[in-house]
């Protein structure tokens, strides 16, 4: 292969160039798990493998970014909020180097974010089913919400602009109603936002102070919002013993702690609106009630009016003596009772006849 | 007055109703009857402005 002579041995260099020249360029898109992962001097170096199903190694490869690609580690992390870190299973562009000192290297030229993204959904996946089965997903939606929601617990970072715009939109009111809530201050993103916003949320439950809690993260990048789906914060909201709102991200956004909370809205300042036409709502109910009272106690006290009209029409227009203004006379018995016949005294009985303005005392003389 | 001495009242009104249509009763004494029954009306009139003052006066508080 080498030289005319078998028996003659090769340089290693000679080896390495015939094995580099065999291989030839070899360019694919290789799925694999990153081991390790180090950089030195702005260049990546990684070890990716393959496990069999049993976990025991199959493969194993070493590989680069070289600085000048460095964009493409930047591109990756935005697109999917991940670093390249042991344990994560990626998918690349690379083409195959071999170099008679350093041997085989993958040189990866491009990392396929929309598989980790897939990956991404295939867990959220995973994490419904499992809130499923547990019965997680309906808890929150068997809770009642308070009447009013005056005893409100934040759960979010005070420095968040979704909080701001949460603040502004309630201070600025048409109906200059005061919302008093406790902000519970959490991480709303990062590698800690699970654990923050779960303790945040049992601070609020074991003080016993509020019946309503709410979570808000203003909009942001979509690994930002990683945290929203993940299984501990979902179970967290679920088994809180009030309810819990959720305002996290865009309109776009929609995330598996908005689907066991009681009530989600698209954005923080959308759960202040709801907030305010809570109370409004209420205040109107209540101003249709007592404009319902007002209106029976006023039949009722205008029933009265007519009952006592008619009781004093019924006694003046009773009232024997109304006749003697119109000229007419009563003739009285001893007793001051009205005669109405004249069989009712004999002759010679005293009797008397009642005037309007007076009375004469008389004598019956002759009945005819 | 309470809703209780207006209720009394009315009850009185009735009696006093019933006196006054009797014919057995003392035409003589109809005019003390008649007087009282006037004092209880405006006593139960007096009541129910109050009542209507009362309302409005919540409705505009």
């Amino acid at each position: 292969m080498f030289t005319e002579n078998e028996n003659a041995p090769v340089s290693l260099l000679q080896l390495q160039s015939a094995i580099k020249q065999n291989i030839g360029q070899i360019e694919c898109r290789v799925q694999a798990e990153v081991e390790s992962h180090r950089i030195s001097g702005g260049h990546h170096y990684l070890t990716l493998i393959q496990k069999s199903p049993g976990g025991v190694i199959a493969a194993k490869a070493s590989a680069r970014i070289w600085r000048s690609s460095e964009h493409i580690v930047k591109a990756f992390r935005e697109a999917t909020g991940k670093d390249i870190e042991a344990g994560l299973t990626i998918v690349v562009d690379a083409y195959v180097d071999y170099h008679p000192v350093y041997g085989l290297t993958l040189i990866i030229e491009n990392i396929d974010s929309s598989y980790c993204i897939g990956q991404r959904e295939l867990e959220k996946q995973r994490t419904l089913l499992r809130l499923q089965e547990e019965g997680l997903v309906d808890r929150q939606s068997a809770l009642s919400l308070p009447f009013l929601p005056f005893k409100l617990a934040v759960i979010s970072s005070q420095s968040a602009a979704g909080y701001d715009d949460f603040c502004k939109h309630l201070a600025g009111n048409p109906y200059g109603y005061r919302f008093p809530f406790t902000l519970f201050a959490a991480q709303v993103q990062g590698d800690r936002a699970v654990e923050s916003i779960v303790d945040a949320l049992r601070k609020v439950c074991g003080s016993g102070q509020y019946d309503l809690a709410i979570i808000l993260r203003g909009g942001g990048a979509d690994f930002d919002m990683y945290c929203f789906d993940e299984y501990e914060l979902c179970k967290a909201i679920a088994e809180c013993p009030i309810p819990v709102l959720t305002a996290i991200g865009h309109e776009r956004d929609f995330h598996l702690a908005d689907m066991v909370a009681k009530e989600h809205f698209k954005t923080p300042t959308a759960a202040a609106g709801a907030l305010i036409d809570w109370v409004a709502d209420i205040e109107e109910q209540a101003e249709r009630a007592f404009d319902n009272i007002k209106f029976a106690l006023s039949f009722a006290i205008k029933k009265r009016e007519t009952q006592l009209a008619l009781i004093e029409s019924s006694i003046m227009n009773s009232n024997p003596l109304n006749i003697l203004k119109q000229g007419y006379v009563l003739a009285l018995d001893e007793n001051g009772r009205v005669v109405k016949s004249a069989k009712a005294l004999h002759e010679g009985q005293m009797f008397t006849l009642r005037f309007a303005d007076g009375r004469w005392d008389s004598e019956i003389k002759k009945i005819i | 007055m309470t809703d209780s001495d207006y209720k009394k009242n009315l009850e009185k009104l009735h009696d006093l109703e019933k006196q006054v249509k009797d014919p057995e009763n003392d035409v003589n004494e109809m005019d003390k009857l008649i007087e009282e029954a006037q004092r209880l009306i405006e006593e139960c009139r007096a009541f129910l402005r109050e009542l209507h003052q009362n309302l409005d006066g919540n409705i505009t508080s």
